[in-house]
């Protein structure tokens, strides 16, 4: 068992990027496949369902779950609300890579991709597929520029200063009007279908009710996007950060709920609610994707607890946004012939090729770019309570202006059991000091990695990841944690600083340091050699 | 003045030879395509990209008798199409004479006219590759036949005479004249006249449209709200645009103006 499980912790990232780039390959081959023979070659698309899959699910509901992005950046730079300032960047990457996921799925669905240019130089403005293309087109311009600080920043260069200093007022503004204008005209597109979807659905409302559903949901996915990253990063999860920014999501979903009720009942519409499997839906979307998200929202109780906030986020998501897309473009069609159409197997591939894409991008960005910036506000004031810090030993001083300057760099970190926190080898990130659980410190034996030499373990209040404060910073050993865990992180660069500018502080830091170090080794070399290998 | 040209097909007339099928094919070049019994008359069982021009046939009772109904089915050439309507690069167009054309030189491959469309003609050509260049097809006419002092292949080719190819308002007179002329041979409307703000072609039956295969519609255009909410687009844009801007620079203000206050405080302690 115990190889077993090392074996798999090694590979711990593996499996999961593994599965995503064998999908990326699929749809590769299938996408080739359509360029060859054509869209009938992959699809179940037919005369009587020229829309199918890719325009209901990666068209519209990519777009309306890409709408993260602008609902964060307009309550930081519209409502000038600086508490939001950490998950801007997120959200932007997150609305960014969404639309080049709707772009290249266009070029799959699209009859002609080679023209996609076509909407630049050939106008239509009776069209609302026109507006649509070109809102698209200047959003995700105005998002590549939201983003290229981040590509600036690492690369050292200035202008991403100069572009965030000076254009994120004019860009955030130019977003949300663009946003506003297509989401909505989302919508508009079933305008030109009176009589073709089914009367709980059509509405002269529906850009309305598309951009409200967006507003709602954006939230809702920068809580979904917040979760998975903290899990896959170690991130701390900000809670109380996305618990307040939940707080607008019942706003646009009231609006909405009564909007749709008093449309359908001046409409006279009340009697299909009641008759066919639509109405099945109809009640699903309707009580599960607004209702309850309205409720939960609504409790503090919701918004103070992490997978209760996360449930709303996925019932706003799954059934106010993706199954109203369904009904409209798709399920609520009253069609004239006797035709059928469920997703052929290449249409899910494509459509999961380009999300696993997705996925792959945003990990990539995440390593490789400055995604999580530290919040300039909270970086003055102390991040963890001081108090946590004088539970260790370690962090201990008896001036609190120490003890606030280190209470200013940590966080506050929940780890499940049997998660690797680091590995040995990799750059030294990080101090951490375990507050509640067990760590287990281990080495990888050289001749034979599925073995792990057991180095000693870490109790409540003692540091590890030590490597962190001593040259060349690279961990000599590997933790994992035996029970779920609540450690407290520091961070690496800024403890580092820290110990230059206050060199007592950095002395004393050192001495415990190298203290811990030696009884560690003391204790590894007692117990390895009293145990036969 | 150009004129306005339409075509009235009288049902009544027609004898189902599916002649103005053929014709269709002939005249545009279209390959025959694999086809199956569907239990039907109507074969192939649908429009295609390579069928523009179809008989659909209906079996039912009517006026107490069991009868055989034939609707000659293909593009309606609307006066306010649809498809041209909600294409984004106008390769869909209402020409001066009546037909709706087709510009493949422009097509971006979206299908939009196909969902728009309240007829259903609009078709694709799901086979072909990027190679191939898959194009939107449907009955255009015969612009090519009419802008040379022809008639179209269907009206052309039909031995009862239930297609008549002429001038719009002409036809008009002439179906009118007709349902006034045999008030039992007809259900007294003219399919097409108002429908969706008049189409080029007229329908004139023996049985209600709806049981022909015909969807019941309003007089005014489908896209008539669509086009409503592009023509607000516009200003909207600039008064949302002015609006965000505006909330934008207040909440700034504001909240430079509370730290300001803030530090004043501070200083004064």
């Amino acid at each position: 068992m115990t190889t077993l499980n090392t074996t798999w912790n090694r590979f711990r990232i593996a499996p999961g990027v593994l599965i995503l780039l064998a999908l990326m390959t699929l749809g590769v081959v299938v996408a080739l496949w359509r360029y060859a023979f054509g869209i009938g070659a992959i699809s179940n698309l037919n005369d009587t369902y020229p829309w199918g899959l890719w325009i209901s699910f990666d068209l519209l509901c990519g777009v309306a779950l890409a709408a993260g992005a602008f609902t964060t950046a307009s309550a930081v730079y519209i409502f000038n609300d600086k508490r939001f300032i950490p998950i801007v960047r997120p959200a932007i990457l997150t609305g960014f890579l969404g639309y080049l996921m709707v772009i290249v799925a266009l070029l799959v669905d699209l009859g002609r991709p080679e023209r996609i240019w076509h909407l630049i130089i050939y106008w239509n403005p009776h069209s609302v597929m026109f507006e649509v293309g070109w809102c698209v087109m200047l959003y995700t311009t105005v998002l590549a520029l939201e983003f290229s600080p981040l590509v600036f920043e690492k690369l050292g260069w200035q202008i991403g200063n100069v572009i965030h200093r000076h254009l994120t007022f004019f860009l955030v503004i130019l977003g949300t009007l663009l946003s506003t204008l297509h989401q909505s005209s989302l919508g508009s597109l079933f305008l030109a279908t009176p009589g073709k979807v089914n009367p709980l659905w059509f509405s002269p409302l529906l850009p309305v009710y598309f951009f409200l559903t967006a507003v709602a949901v954006g939230p809702a996915m920068v809580i979904l996007e917040s979760y998975i990253s903290s899990r896959v990063f170690f991130r701390g999860l900000e809670v109380n950060l996305l618990g307040e920014f939940a707080k607008v999501i019942p706003i646009p979903l009231g609006i909405y709920l009564l909007l749709r009720v008093y449309d359908i009942t001046a409409a006279g519409e009340w009697g299909w609610a009641f008759q066919g499997g639509m109405s099945v839906l109809f009640w699903l979307e309707l009580l599960l994707g607004v209702v309850a998200p309205l409720i939960l929202f609504s409790l503090p109780s919701v918004r103070r607890d992490s997978r209760r906030l996360l449930g709303a986020a996925l019932l706003v998501i799954l059934f106010g946004v993706v199954l109203n897309r369904f009904n409209v473009s798709l399920l609520g069609w009253v069609r004239s012939t006797g035709a059928t159409y469920f997703p052929n197997w290449m249409e899910f591939a494509i459509t999961l090729a380009i999300i696993s894409a997705g996925v792959i991008a945003y990990g990539l960005v995440a390593k490789f770019l400055p995604l999580f910036v530290e919040d300039p506000v909270a970086q003055r004031a102390p991040r963890v309570s001081p108090d946590l810090l004088r539970r260790s030993q370690f962090l201990l001083f008896p001036d609190a202006a120490r003890i606030q300057a280190i209470a200013a760099i940590a966080e506050e970190v929940d780890v499940d059991e049997n998660q690797v926190i680091f590995e040995q080898g990799q750059p030294a990130r990080a101090l951490y000091i375990l507050l509640e659980g067990t760590v287990r410190l281990y080495a990888k034996d050289k001749s034979d990695v599925s073995q792990e030499l057991h180095l000693g373990t870490i109790h409540p209040g003692e540091p590890f990841g030590i490597s962190t404060l001593i040259e060349p910073y690279i961990l000599t050993a590997s933790a994992r944690t035996v029970t779920p865990c609540r450690v407290l992180k520091i961070n690496g660069d800024a403890l580092r600083t820290l110990c230059q500018t206050d060199p007592h502080l950095g002395q004393t830091l050192m001495q415990r340091a190298a203290q811990a170090a030696l009884t560690r080794m003391s204790w590894a070399r007692t117990h390895l050699t009293s145990t036969p290998s | 003045m150009t004129v306005k040209y339409g075509m009235l097909i009288d049902e009544t007339r027609c004898t189902g030879c599916r002649g103005c099928q053929v014709a269709c094919k002939q005249w545009n070049d279209l390959p025959g395509e694999k086809t199956r019994n569907t239990g039907s008359y109507t074969n192939p069982p649908a429009l295609s990209a390579k069928t523009w021009n179809l008989i659909q046939y209906t079996e039912i009772e009517a006026n107490g008798k069991a009868g055989f109904y034939f609707l000659k089915r293909a593009c309606m050439h609307c006066e306010h199409p649809a498809c041209a309507s909600v294409c984004p690069v106008g390769a869909l167009y209402k020409t001066p004479e009546g037909p709706v054309v087709y510009d493949d030189s422009k097509c971006i491959g979206c299908r939009y006219c196909m969902i728009a469309c309240p007829f259903g003609i609009p078709t694709f050509e799901w086979g072909k590759g990027l190679l191939e260049q898959a194009t939107i097809r449907k009955c255009n006419l015969c612009i090519d036949r009419v802008s040379n002092g022809l008639i179209p292949a269907c009206a052309k080719t039909c031995p009862s005479k239930a297609i008549t190819f002429g001038e719009r308002d002409q036809l008009i007179a002439q179906a009118e004249a007709q349902i006034k002329k045999y008030p039992t041979r007809y259900v007294n409307h003219i399919y097409g006249k108002d429908e969706v703000g008049g189409t080029s072609i007229l329908y004139l039956s023996a049985i209600p449209f709806e049981q022909l295969g015909l969807p019941k519609l309003g007089t005014a255009p489908v896209t008539a709200l669509s086009e409503q909410v592009m023509e607000y687009t516009l200003p909207f844009a600039a008064a949302w645009g002015a609006t965000l801007t505006g909330l934008a620079l207040f909440f700034r203000l504001r909240n430079r103006g509370a730290e300001h206050a803030a530090k004043e405080k501070e200083e004064a302690v």
